[in-house]
This record gives C-alpha cells, structure tokens and sequence, in this order.
C-alpha cells in the first residue's frame, strides 16, 4: 500500500500549523464566494493566480483546493435559505431546500446538507486516492457517442421535475434549451439566436440565467403578492438538529449521490450539476414518499448535495492524473500547475509526488474543517431568514447585481438578467416550474454538440449509437427510466 | 378581465410563448447548413425547440381559455423591481457601483412594502460599500466607480 | 499599498537604469487591455506586460482589464471605439483574434488598429494516440489523401489556430481541404480525452498543452508547425515531412487607431525595452513561451500577410463565405 504510506506523508506535511492556515483561509474565501451568486472558484482561482508568484506551490494548492471545496458548501447556504444559488451545482438543491427552510426546516436542511457534503467529500477524496486509474479510463472511454448517449439519459431526469402540468414543464424544458442555443455554433463557428449583438456570441451565461429565474423571479414574485409579503417565516420549527427521522432518510442519498457524482466530475464533459439531476430523480423515485417532493422533501437536498460535491473529488482525478482539466475550475487550476512549471499529468505523481499527496491530505483536511466551521453555524445562518423581508431582498438583488455583472464585467449581462428576472417572474405567475428550464440550458447544447460531433466522425452513420457498447447500454437505461416509473411505482404510503 | 372562466393572461403568455417559438424558427432558416458529413446540422436544434415552444404556447393558450385566472396578484412591486435592473444595466458604467447598488437595494425593498425610505437608503450605502471594499481590495475584482465621477 | 508599489517602482527604475537605457519620458498611465477572461493566455501575456513594465519603470502604473467575449472581438470593438486616439491603451490579441474577426463577421477588424508588435507564441503539434496505425505524418497525409473524410481531426473551436493548421495541413497534403472533418471541441481538455481515448484520428494543439502526454507516450507526435527544429522538442517540423506548412499561435499588443506618431514612438519605444528587459526573459523562460518579437512596420505587413492567408485557409473549410 504505497499510496496510504505516500497519503500518510502527505498528511505530515498538511499538519503543520501554516498550511492548516492556509487552508482554512482558503475554505473560508470559498465559502463565502460561494454564498454570492456568480462569482464562483474558477473566477476567485483566477483573481488570485498573481499569488502564486510569492507562495511555495503547497501553500498554495492547499488554498485553492479548500478554496473549491469551500464555495460548493457556501453555494447550498444560500440555496436553502434564499433560493438564490450561488453556484449552478447547487441549483437542484433550492428545490426542495427551500420549501424546507419556509416551514422552519432551514436547519435541518442545512445540516444534512453539510454532512452530506463532508461524506461525499471525504469518499471522493477517498476514491481521488485509490481508484484514479481506473476513473481515468472510465473517461476516456467516453467519446461523443457516449456522451450524447448519457445526456438523453440525463434528459429523463427531467421528467421527475416537469410538475403537475406536463405541458407547462415541457415549455420550461424548450425555453432553456432554446437558450441554449444562443451564440456561436460550435461545430460550424456561425452565430444563432445572437440577434446582431456580439455579447450574445458567446451564449447566455448559465449565471445570469439561474441569477434571474432564481433570486429575480422570486422577488418579483414575493412582491406581486400581499399574502407572500406579509408573511413571517418561521426560522426554526422543531429540532434545530437533524432527528432521528432525518438521519434515517438522509444516509442513503448522500451515499447514492456520492456514487453518482464522482465519475461525472472526471467526464471531461460531465461537471457538477448533472449528477445532481439524477441524484434528483432517484430520491423521487426511491422515496417511500414521492408526494413529499414538492413541499420540502429532505433526501432531495442530502442526494444532489452529496453529488455536486462528490463531482468536485472527481473533477480532479483526471487533472492530477491526465493533466486534463473537466471543469473551469480544473483549466484554472492547470494554469497554476503549470505557473509553477509543473505539468500535470502522468509524470506528476513521479515528479512532484509529495506536493500531489500533500494536496490530497489537505483536501480531507479541508473537508472536516468546513463541517466543523458549518455545522455550528447552521443556527447562526437561519436567522437571515429573520431579516425583514425587504431588506433581505434588497440584498439578495444587491449581490445579484454585483455578480452578474462581475461575471464578464458587462452592463450588457445585467440587461440579461432583466430579461430573465421577468421570465423567471412570469413563470412563477403562471405556475411553469423552473427547474427544467435549468436543465434544458446545461443539457440541450451538450447533447446537440455530441450528436453532431458523433455524426460527423462516423460521416453521418447513427449506427454508431447502437455499435458502441457503452452507448447501447445508456440508451437502454435512459428508456427504462421513463418506462418504469409507469409501469411500477414504489409503495406510496 | 370580467369573465371568470377566462384566464386572459395566461392566454397572452400562451401565445407569447408560440410567437417566441416562431421567431427561433425564423432565426433557424437564415443558418447556413454546410453540406458536410453532418445529417443533423446547426439549423436542427433550433427548430427542434421552436417546434415545442408553438406546440407547448397553444397548449397553454387553450388551456388557458378554460380556466379562471388566479386572483391577488399585483403589478407595482415585480415593475419596481424591473425598473432597478433596468437602471441597473444602463447606468452601472455610468454612475459607477455603488450608487447603483443603492438604487437597486432602495427601489427592491420599497417594492418588497418597505415604506422606511431613509433606513432602506442607509442599509443600501453600508451593504454597496462594504461589498465594493471586499471585491475592490480583496480579490482586485475591478467594480466601475462611474464615468461621471472620473 | 500605493507606499509599497511607489517603493518598487522606484527601486525597480534604478536597477533598470543601470541595465538598459530607460526612454526619457517613461508613461504615466498605461491600460492594457485582454479581451478574455482571466486566467487564459492573452490574460497572462496582458499580465506578464504590465508586471515587467512596471518593474522596469517604463510605465507608472499599468492596469489590466479584460473584456472577454467571442474569440476577442467584442474587446476589440470596444478598445477601437472607446480607446481611439488614446496613445495610453494596448489591446492583447493574436492568430486566433484574426479567425474571429472572419467567423464573426466582426464590423472592426485588427486593420482598424495600430500595430505595435508581436511577442510570443507557441507552435502547434498533430497528434495521434499510442496505439494509432498511423506513424508518420506521411501515414497521415496519405490517409488524407485517400479519403479525407475518414479522418477526423479533434482540436480547439471552429476557425481557430487548431483548425486553420487542419486545412494548411490538408491543402498541402494534396486533400480536397473543402471535405476537411474537424471536430471541434469546446476548451478544457475534451479534446484531449476524445484523442486519448481513439475516438477521433487525430488531434492537434499547441505544444505545450499536451507536452505531459507527449513526452510519457501516451500521444504520438506527428509534427510541429514551427519552421525550424525547435530547441528541446524532439519532433519534426512538418516542412522535413514535406508537408509545406509553418504556423505559429503568435500573440500580439496592438494600439487604438488615430494615435499621433509621437504616441506610437512612446509605446514602440516602451514595448521594445520591455522586450529587452531581463524580467521579460525570464517571463518567456518561466511560462515557455517562444520570443517572436516581431515590432513596427514589419509587424504590420505580417499581420496583413496573416489576415489574407487566414482568410482563404477559412474560405476553403467553408467558414466564410
């Protein structure tokens, strides 16, 4: 067992007292960038990159790793409280987060998620560890076939979030994918849906989009009516700590999402907010209790919390490995490898094997020190919600604005979010839900991408989507995930 | 608005939805598709999702026909909130951060039934300036300070 | 703060006095600016210019801002509009600016500028994973030639520096470079992982992203675009294969259009010190980034040679009409 002796090493060097500094400066900054809508890991990474120009590359990647770990815990801090996320793999979290936070389960809430966050975590880590080779050619053995394969597969997720009225979810679920589709094409380089304006030749930042349908239409919401205006909410109702109950209907989801979210996040194309779709729509469809989906359901915040974070472990497996980054946050922190004149990839566990294996202790590390600061704070972040309301909206839009428009430094994106404030208000008005309209803009222009580029390797054969094995068998499972919950349903009680 | 058996709103979104749809689709026949390999090429997604949108816009529409229309909503507070984000997005390079931030934060609250214009006024200024000091000093996020004020 | 840099700038001014003749009035203010988001290769040039040029004291105080958005053009369209005649800006750009301006049918082009000079850049490689059956370029310019579609090139997005190779390299091969089958991939490493993995035939890059995969094996260089050897890369130029071919990602800073002469000297003069300058070198050595300094009126005729060669290698893989 070299790598437990290599981890141990690794755990020597973490230990000391300046880089358990480090790294607690650096879950704290995560944490909080976390909390504020737009401004995410792979900005802050990339803000702070001149840094490394003074720090020894320990010090530093102990920063930024507790850095990404961090902002995936401060992001489903406000998506519980405030149905604002802060990051797109939080998204699926405010779902049921939220609903639980209005009536007065805010704590719990929170608190499965962080420990979810810590096993999923800690597991990842744990995975990162021993399994990177074999996650390494899982990823690799996915070509576009593949991945347009498991994004249909991931489209049927959808089918658990489309609402009572099919039609009013399939509408959310084309308006995001027509969002999508707007800027510049990537197979051809021609512009679609750009209307002229060259901002939009880059597409609409999922940002500013979940900034709008989220913070926007729900004040916008919350002021066109006197009954949601008026009303106070309760902060805590019950236990402030999670029951008996909760704990029972909590481990499974987070060991679920766990399994779900590692090896999307080593996808080179898989990222964070997928598994918690599916993570999502297995909670539904496992529950003894589907109809409790909907008004605050707590394994609907335990499974996709544990995924996205699960996801983040993944994501550097075929960084540290490969040298391949799968996120935004990998590509920058690949460019702070490489400030160093360190390459990731094969040779970097030969080359710099005591940075790579202190990096890993310090991620575990991380990991309990963000349970430890959140949990006990858990108490603390539910009286935001005893802020009068218009004053916590105020600030809610504040934030939004300023990370909006941070996100490109562009007044053009705040014109953006007016747009999609208004439609994120109308869709509450009229009772479309919001979440299919989020998974339609993550999913459609990845699955159109590998379609197209599927068919253009095989010159336009689609055999290739039964000929490839790995394919076949997503295929095969996206169907019967539409088919099954028809034809058998868990017992309801 | 009189009838209760109709839902005129809702009516109006429906076919606004089905109008959204019909421009995609517009947009969608002045995309050059190259005749290279591809069967499926740029032009496909888009009239894959200006398809639903008519199909689901008439959905709601017609359905809208025949339900009643949902009572107590307002239009002051959600236009408010509008008017910020608007002023927002055309006078951030303008005015710069902060007096912006305080637009936004006074017109959400008075829009939320604020009615402590002074105390809202007060709150926004801590909150815009204390955000600025954070982004501005701590991670060198360039936030504008205002053509006016240059 | 500002005691701190006023310090440095002032220390740095006297070693760099001692070291090359500083311009006699050095600039007060100068912006750069990168039309990208930070942590991307025209950021970090943006950055590496203005951490030099402060510590060389050729500038008081350099600020960087980026403005990203569609291959650099919407920077570019603001830095012409706003910045015209502001003898204080410079505007990062390069190779991949040029495809964009066509692609995008951007109404301002790199021609409403004022060249100052190229700096950097990197050469690009074609590879083939391990187990490939093609060995040598010849294995894949014949390949080509045979049937062009069966080929699948993965590399970066549609029009840029990856693609443009593609048809160079197509052409020359003596391939019907109109039937070229790119596939783009969208940044991070999907290319790389489609390559790795044997779903495309074969990928190109610059040099230096797959360099770890190169040197362990797992990628089989073909060729780089480069005209000459390039000193400590063992693979062959693709002109030794016959394969009549040189391209470099080459980066740039260009001024606002309707400066004064005078204000094209100071910066001239300003970007040629920093060139000059230790502190650069060190920079290129640091980040391995290859010397192309290339200033002025020569710069300027280049980058109208570049334009009309992107421009035809672009109409040929039809992206413009």
């Amino acid at each position: 067992m070299s790598a437990l002796e290599q981890l141990l090493g690794g755990f020597a060097t973490a230990l000391t007292l300046q880089n358990l500094g480090w790294s607690l400066l650096g879950v704290s900054l995560g944490t909080f960038i976390g909390i504020l809508p737009g401004i995410g890991p792979a900005l802050t990474i990339a803000l702070l990159l001149p840094i490394t120009g003074y720090l020894d590359p320990t010090a530093a990647f102990i920063m930024f790793g507790g850095l990404y770990y961090g902002a995936m815990y401060g992001s489903s801090t406000t998506s519980i409280l405030l149905n604002t996320p802060g990051e797109s793999g939080s998204i699926i979290t405010a779902i049921e987060g939220n609903l639980m936070a209005r009536s007065g389960r805010g704590a719990p809430a929170l608190a499965t998620a962080a420990i979810g966050s810590f096993v999923a975590g800690t597991i990842g880590t744990l995975l990162l560890t021993f399994c990177a080779p074999l996650v390494v050619k899982l990823a690799i053995a996915f070509g576009p076939a593949e991945y347009f394969a498991l994004m249909i597969l991931a489209f049927t997720t959808a089918s658990a979030m489309l609402g009572s009225h099919i039609y009013k979810g399939l509408t959310a679920l084309a308006i995001g994918i027509a969002m999508g589709l707007i800027g510049i094409d990537e197979l051809t380089g021609q512009a679609r849906l750009a209307f002229g304006y060259p901002q939009l030749l880059d597409g609409v930042d999922l940002v500013v989009v979940a900034v709008g349908l989220f913070a926007v239409g729900e004040a916008m919401h919350v002021a066109s009516r006197r009954d949601l205006r008026e009303v106070t909410v309760e902060t805590v109702k019950g236990s402030l700590w999670m029951s008996r109950e909760d704990w029972r209907r909590s481990w499974k989801p987070w060991l679920r999402g766990t399994a779900l979210g590692f090896p999307f996040g080593a996808l080179p194309a898989g990222g964070t907010e997928i598994p918690t779709f599916l993570s999502y729509f297995f909670e539904k469809k496992l529950s003894k209790r589907p109809r409790e989906f909907g008004t605050g359901a707590i394994e609907g915040v335990a499974g996709p919390e544990a995924a996205n974070n699960s996801a983040v472990a993944g994501v550097l497996v075929p960084l540290l490995s490969l040298g391949l980054p799968t996120s935004a946050t990998a590509a920058i922190l690949l460019v702070a490898f490489q400030q160093y004149g360190l390459q990731p990839g094969p040779q970097l566990f030969e080359a710099s094997g005591p940075l790579v294996w202190t990096l890993i202790a310090s991620l575990f590390i991380g990991n309990a020190m963000l349970l430890v600061l959140n949990l006990p704070l858990v108490g603390v972040w539910v009286k935001l919600l005893s802020i009068p309301q218009p004053l916590l909206y105020g600030g809610i839009l504040v934030f939004s604005t300023l990370g909006v428009y941070s996100v490109n430094r562009s007044a053009f994106d705040l014109g953006l979010l007016f747009i999609t404030g208004f439609i994120g208000y109308l869709m509450r008005r009229f009772e479309f839900p919001v979440a299919p309209c989020i998974i339609g803009l993550i999913l459609g222009p990845l699955a159109e991408q590998n379609l197209r580029r599927a068919l253009s390797i095989s010159q336009g054969d689609w055999s290739v989507f039964v000929t490839h094995p790995i394919a076949l068998i997503l295929f095969i499972l996206a169907a019967t995930m539409l088919v099954l919950p028809v034809l058998w349903r868990p017992k309801v009680n | 608005m009189t009838a209760q058996s109709r839902n005129w709103p809702e009516l109006l979104l429906g076919l606004g939805i089905v109008l959204a749809g019909a421009i995609i689709g517009w947009q969608a026949t002045s995309v050059k598709v190259a005749p290279i390999y591809a069967k499926v090429g740029p032009a496909a997604f888009l009239w894959f999702a200006a398809a639903l949108l008519i199909g689901c816009g008439l959905i709601v529409a017609w359905r809208a026909a025949a339900r009643p229309a949902g009572q107590g909503f307002e239009l002051r507070g959600p236009m408010e909130i509008l008017l910020a984000l608007g002023l927002a997005a055309g006078l951030i390079n303008l005015i710069g951060f902060i007096p912006v931030a305080i637009l936004v934060f006074v017109l959400t609250s008075h829009a939320l039934g604020s009615t402590q214009i002074v105390r809202d006024i007060i709150a926004g200024l801590i909150l815009s300036i204390v955000a600025y000091l954070v982004f501005a000093m701590a991670l060198g996020l360039r936030l504008p300070l205002g053509e006016v004020f240059a | 703060m500002k005691k701190r840099n006023f310090l440095l700038t002032l220390t740095a001014a006297f070693a760099g006095a001692t070291m090359l003749a500083i311009p006699a009035l050095a600039m007060d203010n100068l912006t750069i600016i990168a039309p990208a988001k930070p942590g991307g290769g025209w950021d970090q040039t943006a950055r590496s210019i203005a951490e030099v040029m402060q510590g060389a004291g050729l500038a008081k105080a350099v600020t960087v801002e980026n403005v990203a958005g569609a291959g650099g053009t919407v920077g570019l369209a603001q830095f012409a509009d706003k910045n015209k005649g502001d003898g204080s800006a410079l505007l990062v750009n390069g190779l991949v600016m040029v495809g964009a301006v066509l692609t995008n049918q951007s109404p301002v082009s790199l021609a409403d500028t004022t060249p100052i000079a190229r700096l950097t850049g990197e050469y690009e490689v074609i590879v083939v994973p391990a187990a490939s059956p093609l060995k040598t370029l010849g294995d894949l310019a014949a390949a080509m030639k045979t049937d062009i579609g069966k080929v699948s090139v993965g590399g970066g997005s549609a029009g840029g520096t990856d693609h443009i190779l593609a048809g160079l390299v197509a052409q020359a091969a003596g391939a019907d470079a109109t039937k070229l089958n790119y596939v783009p991939f969208s940044g991070g490493g999907e290319a790389l992982a489609a390559i790795l993995g044997g779903h495309v035939t074969a990928g190109i890059s610059g040099y230096g992203e797959w360099e770890g995969q190169i040197k362990s094996g797992e990628l089989r260089a073909l060729g780089i675009s480069s005209g000459a050897k390039v000193e400590g890369v063992d693979i062959p130029t693709l002109k030794e294969q016959g394969i009549e071919v040189e391209l470099a990602n080459w980066r740039s800073v260009v001024a606002a259009p309707g400066i004064s002469d005078d204000q094209k000297k100071a910066l001239l003069d300003a970007v040629d010190a920093m060139h000059k300058s230790d502190a650069w070198k060190k920079v290129l050595a640091d980040k391995k980034w290859l010397d192309l300094y290339m200033a002025g009126d020569d710069f300027g005729t280049f980058l109208k040679a570049e334009n009309d060669r992107v421009t035809a290698t672009l109409k040929t893989i039809g992206l413009v009409q």
